[in-house]
C-alpha cells in the first residue's frame, strides 16, 4: 500500500507541478472582457477617495449594455460608476463588491436580472472562476462558506483557471478569439459598454431562461443580501434603490414579473423599487445579442425611462 | 453524491483506507455505512425505500428457502414483486399513468381525474429494484440459496459503486464476493485506478463537454436546421455512451480497488454490426437481466416464429419503459424491438445480397458497411430517447429529411456559439477514445499494454491521462449522470 501511495503521490505531484507551471508561466489575459473589473474597481476607488457623493450602478451585463452613465450624470449631477459586467458573477459577489463603499449622499441603483433573484450565491460558476484569473481581488467578494466549502471552491477555481489559461493559449495559437463585443476595451470611462452599440440587433430570442423560473419566488438569500446592503447604506446616509432591467418582449413573462414584484414589495426592507417591470418590455429589435443586452437605441430609451422613474425618488 | 464531485474525491480515499485498515469481519459494516451515506447525501429520507426493499426481500427469500414446494413459495415471491414494483410504480410511473388515464378520460368524457403525486424520483431506483428482484426470483426458482446475513445482504442491495446506475449485479456473482477476504493487491488496485481514470476521461472530458451542445440543440429543436440537429444527435450518441460507460468504468474500477469484480457493462457498442450485437455490447447488465427475467420466461425463441418476435418486441417495449416514464422511451424501446425483429426477418435476404453481389467476400468492407448502418439506426432511435416530447422528436426527424447544403450556415453558427476550441477538443478526445476502442476491437488489452511499458513511458501515460482530465474536464458545471434519472 505504501508503494502505491508513494507512486500515486509522485504522479499527482507531477500533475500539480505542471499545473503550477501553467499558472506561473501563462499570464492572465488582461484584454479579456472580465478584466474590465479592474477598471471599474479603479473608478469606484477614485470616486470614493474624492469624498464627493456618487451614483453607483450595480447588476449584470444588462446594466453594462443598457444604461448610459453620461446621461445619468447629466440628469442627477452625480459622478457615475457602472460596476456591472456579468450576471454570472452572481448577485452576492456584486453586492459584496460595493458593501464598503456607501457614503453620505451616495445613490446605489441595483438592477438584478431575474435569474439572480433565484440563485444569488456566488459559490460556483465558470464566470466567477474566470474572473479570478484577471481580477484576483475578487476572492474576497465570493461566498465565504465554511472551511470545507472554501477548500472546494479554491480547488475548483484553480483547476478552472489552469484550464482557462491553456484554452486561451490554444485559442490564440489557432487564431480564435472572442467577439469584439466581449473584450476589456469595450468599456468606456464610466464602465458602460460602447463598442457593440453601433452594431445591428442580432437577438434571436431562442433562449429559454425565463421559462425555467416560472412559479419561483426570489430566494431568502436574495432578500437577506439586499436588506443587509440597504441597512448598511441607510446607516451612513446613502440611498439604495432596486430597478428592474429592460427585457425583450419575447422573453417577458408578465405573471412571473408580477408575482416577483409583489413578493419583493413584502419582503424587502429599506430599499424601494423604482419601476414597474412591465414598463420595461421592449421590442426584440432593441436588443443586441441576448434578452438583456440592449442596442444603442434600446440603451437610450431605457436610460431616459429610468431617469424619469428615478427623478421623483431623488427629488425628495 | 456524484463520482465527478469534490465530495467523492474525499469520500472514496477515506473509504478505501478504512476498508483495508479494518479486520475482514467488520468490512461489511463499513461498506453498508459508506453506501447508505453515499445515497443519503442525495436525499436522506429515500434511504428508507432501500431499507424497506432490503428487509422485504431478505424476509421473503429466507421464508422461501424453507419451502420445497414451488407453489407454496409463490406468495413470498409476490410479496417481493409487489413491494418492489409497487414502490417503483408509485415513484416513477404513477404520474405517467395518471396523465394517460386523465387524457383518455377527457377524450371520452369519463370524468375520472387522478391526482398528481408530488414526489421526487429516487435516484437509481430502477437499478437497485432490478438487482434485488433478481435475487428473490433466483431464490424462488431454486437457483440460489438465500443470504442468511442481513448485513451482507443489505450491502449487496446498496453497494455504493453500483448503487445508482449499475451495473445491475446478480446475486450469485456479487453476494459471495462480500464473504471473500480481499487483501491489498498493488496490481489490482492499479487496474482499478486506471479504469476509473478512463471513466472520468469519458465523463468529464467528453460527455459533459458534448452535453452543452446537445442541450442547446434539443432545447429548441425547431430553431435548428437539419444539419444542426443531426450533428446534435451524433453528439448525443457519444455523450450518452461516454456518460453511462464512463459511470460504469468508475463503478467497476472503484469496486475492483476493494477487490470486487463487477460485470462488464459496455463493450464498444458502436462497433456492433447488427442491432442484436448492439444489445450484446450496450448496457449488458440490463439486457441480460431482461433476457433472463422477461424474454426467456415469455418463451424466448423456443416458440413459433410470430411468438418469438412478439417476445422480443415486448421485452424491448418494457425495456424502453424501464428507462423512463414517457412515450418517447416506449417508442425508443419499440424501435429497437422492431429493428431486432426486422433483423431476424431479413437475415436470409441480406445474406443473399452479400453473396449475390460478391461483396460478402470482402469481410472488412461488409463489416464496415454494417457497422455504419447499425450506428445510424441507433442514432434515429436516440432522437426519441433524448427529445423532451414526441413532438420534438418528430421535429428533429423531419429536419433530417430536409438536409441540405444550406444548413451548413446554421451548423457553423451553432458550432461557433459552442466555441470552435470546444469543438476541436470534443473531436480530438472522441478520436482518442475511438482509437483506443479500435485497438481493443483488435484484441489488445490496454491495461496489459500500458503496464507492460517501460516505467518512464508508463508514468507518462498516467500523467498525460490525468492532465487531460485536469485541463479539459468540465468541473464548474458538474454534470449529473444521465442514467441517474432511471
Amino acid at each position: 500500500m505504501i508503494k502505491l501511495l508513494i507512486r500515486l503521490g509522485v504522479v499527482l505531484g507531477v500533475v500539480a507541478v505542471l499545473c503550477l507551471a501553467i499558472l506561473k508561466v501563462i499570464p492572465a489575459n488582461q484584454q479579456a472582457y472580465l478584466a474590465g473589473l479592474n477598471d471599474k474597481q479603479a473608478r469606484i476607488d477614485s470616486l470614493q477617495a474624492s469624498g464627493q457623493p456618487k451614483m453607483v450602478l450595480v447588476g449584470g451585463s444588462n446594466v453594462a449594455f443598457g444604461i448610459h452613465s453620461g446621461m445619468m450624470e447629466d440628469a442627477f449631477g452625480l459622478p457615475v460608476v457602472n460596476m456591472a459586467i456579468h450576471a454570472g458573477l452572481r448577485y452576492e459577489y456584486m453586492i459584496n463588491q460595493i458593501m464598503d463603499y456607501p457614503s453620505q449622499g451616495d445613490v446605489f441603483l441595483i438592477f438584478p436580472e431575474y435569474s439572480q433573484m433565484y440563485d444569488p450565491i456566488s459559490d460556483a460558476g465558470p464566470i466567477i472562476y474566470q474572473s479570478l484569473d484577471v481580477f484576483p481581488q475578487g476572492f474576497q467578494y465570493v461566498h465565504q462558506g465554511n472551511a470545507y466549502q472554501q477548500l472546494k471552491f479554491r480547488a475548483t477555481a484553480t483547476a478552472e483557471i489552469v484550464q482557462l489559461k491553456v484554452k486561451t493559449t490554444l485559442g490564440k495559437l489557432a487564431g480564435m478569439s472572442a467577439g469584439n463585443a466581449y473584450k476589456r476595451k469595450v468599456f468606456d470611462r464610466y464602465g458602460d459598454i460602447w463598442t457593440p452599440l453601433t452594431l445591428e440587433s442580432r437577438y434571436k430570442a431562442d433562449d429559454k431562461h425565463m421559462d425555467r423560473n416560472a412559479g419561483k419566488l426570489p430566494s431568502e438569500d436574495f432578500i437577506r443580501i439586499t436588506n443587509a446592503f440597504a441597512e448598511k447604506a441607510a446607516a451612513v446616509g446613502a440611498e439604495a434603490y432596486l430597478v428592474y432591467p429592460a427585457i425583450a418582449e419575447a422573453k417577458f413573462d408578465a405573471e412571473v414579473a408580477r408575482v416577483t414584484r409583489e413578493d419583493l414589495r413584502n419582503r424587502l426592507q429599506g430599499i424601494e423599487m423604482v419601476n414597474n417591470p412591465a414598463d420595461y418590455v421592449y421590442p426584440n429589435t432593441l436588443f443586441f445579442d441576448t434578452k438583456y443586452h440592449t442596442t444603442q437605441d434600446g440603451r437610450v430609451r431605457r436610460t431616459e425611462q429610468t431617469i424619469g422613474d428615478l427623478r421623483p425618488f431623488l427629488a425628495r | 453524491m456524484l463520482f465527478n464531485s469534490f465530495e467523492f474525491l474525499l469520500f472514496f480515499p477515506l473509504v478505501i483506507f478504512l476498508y483495508f485498515a479494518l479486520p475482514y469481519k467488520y468490512r461489511w459494516v463499513l461498506l453498508l455505512a459508506a453506501s447508505y451515506y453515499f445515497y443519503m447525501s442525495w436525499k436522506v429520507e429515500y434511504i428508507l425505500l432501500i431499507i424497506l426493499s432490503t428487509l422485504i426481500d431478505y424476509f421473503a427469500a429466507g421464508r422461501m428457502a424453507g419451502i420445497a414446494d414451488k407453489k407454496r413459495r409463490r406468495p413470498y415471491l409476490y410479496l417481493s414483486l409487489l413491494t418492489n414494483l409497487g414502490i417503483l410504480f408509485g415513484f416513477k410511473y404513477f404520474n405517467f399513468f395518471r396523465d394517460n388515464v386523465n387524457a383518455v378520460s377527457d377524450q371520452f368524457n369519463l370524468f375520472v381525474q387522478l391526482p398528481e403525486l408530488q414526489v421526487l424520483l429516487p435516484v437509481g431506483i430502477s437499478f437497485y429494484t432490478f438487482q434485488t428482484l433478481s435475487y428473490t426470483i433466483d431464490v424462488y426458482n431454486g437457483k440460489l440459496k438465500p443470504e442468511r446475513h442481513l448485513g451482507i445482504f443489505a450491502v449487496y442491495v446498496s453497494f455504493f459503486p453500483q448503487l445508482v446506475a449499475g451495473p445491475i449485479e446478480r446475486a450469485p456473482h456479487l453476494l459471495p464476493q462480500f464473504r471473500q477476504h480481499f487483501q491489498f493487491d498493488y496490481n489490482r488496485v492499479r487496474e482499478g485506478l486506471m479504469l476509473m481514470l478512463w471513466g472520468f476521461f469519458k465523463k468529464v472530458v467528453i460527455a459533459d463537454r458534448l452535453a452543452d451542445y446537445v442541450n442547446k440543440v434539443y432545447e429548441a429543436p425547431d430553431a435548428g436546421e437539419g444539419l444542426t440537429n443531426l450533428v446534435g444527435t451524433y453528439a448525443f450518441a457519444f455523450q450518452i455512451y461516454c456518460d453511462f460507460s464512463g459511470y460504469s468504468d468508475i463503478a467497476i474500477g472503484s469496486a475492483l480497488i476493494m477487490g470486487y469484480r463487477l460485470m462488464m457493462n459496455f463493450r464498444r457498442p458502436y462497433f456492433a454490426d447488427s442491432i442484436r450485437e448492439f444489445w450484446q455490447r450496450w448496457h449488458i447488465s440490463l439486457s441480460t437481466w431482461f433476457r433472463d427475467y422477461v424474454y426467456i420466461p415469455l418463451g424466448g425463441n423456443r416458440a413459433v416464429k410470430w411468438r418469438w418476435w412478439y417476445n422480443l418486441f415486448i421485452t424491448f417495449l418494457i425495456s424502453g419503459l424501464w428507462h423512463g416514464a414517457a412515450w418517447t422511451f416506449v417508442i425508443w424501446g419499440a424501435i429497437h424491438g422492431g429493428l431486432l425483429v426486422l433483423g431476424i426477418w431479413t437475415a436470409s435476404w441480406r445474406k443473399a445480397f452479400w453473396n449475390g453481389t460478391g461483396l460478402g467476400k470482402l469481410g472488412a468492407l461488409r463489416r464496415l458497411v454494417e457497422v455504419v448502418v447499425v450506428f445510424h439506426l441507433v442514432i434515429v432511435a436516440w432522437v426519441f430517447f433524448r427529445a423532451e416530447t414526441l413532438g420534438d422528436a418528430m421535429v428533429v426527424l423531419k429536419s433530417f429529411a430536409g438536409l441540405s447544403p444550406s444548413g451548413m450556415k446554421g451548423l457553423s453558427q451553432s458550432l461557433q456559439s459552442f466555441g470552435m476550441l470546444e469543438v476541436l477538443v470534443a473531436i480530438g478526445t472522441i478520436g482518442i477514445m475511438e482509437g483506443v476502442h479500435l485497438l481493443q476491437e483488435g484484441g489488445m488489452s490496454m491495461h496489459k499494454r500500458i503496464t507492460g511499458l517501460p516505467m518512464p513511458l508508463r508514468w507518462s501515460v498516467y500523467v498525460a491521462g490525468t492532465m487531460l482530465i485536469v485541463l479539459f474536464g468540465k468541473f464548474s458545471t458538474q454534470g449529473e449522470f444521465i442514467y441517474f434519472q432511471f
